[in-house]
């Protein structure tokens, strides 16, 4: 992988080593979302996993977005 | 438990409400009893988008469904800011543009029939070399009219990306810094190292060339001035100099980068195929 950027790479990969960045893949009205759990009920949209091109300008779906968990029945 | 999600797709089959349906309740205060309509939703059990409470919110809680939105505009914008992030998660300091996110959504535009056209704005230091170069050739390859417009900063590999639309505009005072690219990780000194490189940049530098008025070779010397960067070799196109390199169309801001998508709209529905820059015609 080539960064090919203005920014000092010093800045860009700061704090690399201490990520530990944890996913889920849940499943949103239909749609398998990546979302990174900020809290035990809340988790925040990473990326959207459809085949489906209109699932990427859903404004439901976008990346950065917080949903609430719910238990569910099982 | 987090485990435990709720699959709301029980309902796919049935799309829209039903009009026998009991009309949502309003808000639901805590310690206020449940409404007797609906005593079978003691949870309300979705992932419901924060701050929303509107017919699609009631939709996504009665139904499990999201409506797709109708496009407003026939126009879409598109904003690539910050580090273009590729094969690998940036750490958070860093705001990132997500390939794997741009590129479905240029799929997305070219597919969706009440899209005429796309406008990029570009404010970004650059990032992925594959990323930056997969969402220039995509944004390329559109059948759609698209303009750029770089605002701030297109620097490193915002280049391809803003020279990859049909026309592209450049604010008075936005930046565009084109320098050699540099290994990070392992590097061997061997001589097979230095022609890896260049065979990368030459990737950017044919992309940029061939899709703006500015040739390969002031391209590539562009790239390799020395003395104009304090802390690297290359060159700092502001505004103007962007034009006048040709590397750029126009300088101009959102009015005129619009005005041009609308004219170029008009001029595909009236000639069936996409205005050009003249030499590409």
């Amino acid at each position: 992988m080539i960064l090919y950027t203005t920014m000092p790479l010093e800045t860009v990969y700061q704090g690399l080593e201490d990520m530990r960045p944890s996913y889920l893949e849940v499943k949103l009205a239909g749609t398998m979302v990546v979302v990174e759990p900020i809290s035990l009920e809340q988790g925040r949209i990473v990326r959207i996993l459809s085949t489906d091109p209109q699932d990427y300008l859903n404004p439901g779906l976008q990346p950065g977005r917080v949903i609430n968990f719910v238990p569910g029945e099982g | 438990m987090i485990q435990d999600y709720v699959d709301l797709d029980l309902n796919k089959n049935s799309t829209q409400p039903q009009p026998t349906l009991p009309t949502q309740p309003g808000p639901r205060l805590p310690g206020q009893p449940q409404p007797s309509t609906a005593p079978e939703q003691p949870h309300q059990p979705s992932p419901v988008p924060q701050g929303e409470t509107n017919t699609n919110l009631a939709n996504l809680q009665q139904m499990g469904q999201m409506e797709l939105p109708e496009p407003k505009s026939n126009i879409h914008v598109m904003n690539i800011v910050g580090q273009v992030e590729g094969h690998m998660v940036l750490p958070p300091q860093n705001k990132t543009s997500k390939y794997e996110h741009l590129i479905p959504q240029l799929v997305a535009v070219e597919q969706n029939p009440g899209i005429e056209g796309l406008l990029i704005i570009l404010n970004t230091v650059g990032g992925d070399v594959e990323a930056g170069l997969a969402i220039a050739e995509t944004i390329a390859s559109l059948s759609k009219p698209t303009v750029s417009l770089v605002l701030g900063g297109g620097h490193s590999i915002g280049v391809p990306i803003a020279v990859s639309a049909d026309y592209s505009f450049i604010s008075e005072t936005a930046t565009m810094t084109i320098h050699p690219l540099r290994l990070t990780g392992q590097v061997l000194s061997v001589p097979q190292t230095y022609e890896y490189l260049d065979k990368m940049q030459d990737r950017v530098i044919r992309f940029v060339a061939g899709h703006s008025s500015i040739s390969e070779e002031k391209f590539r010397e562009l790239m390799f001035t020395t003395g104009e960067l304090a802390r690297d070799i290359g060159t700092v196109l502001v505004g103007r100099d962007a034009v006048r390199f040709r590397l750029i169309d126009e300088v101009g801001g959102v009015g005129e980068a619009l005005a041009w998508l609308n004219g170029a709209i008009a001029h595909l529905k009236e000639h069936g195929r996409k205005r050009r820059r003249e030499h590409l015609q």
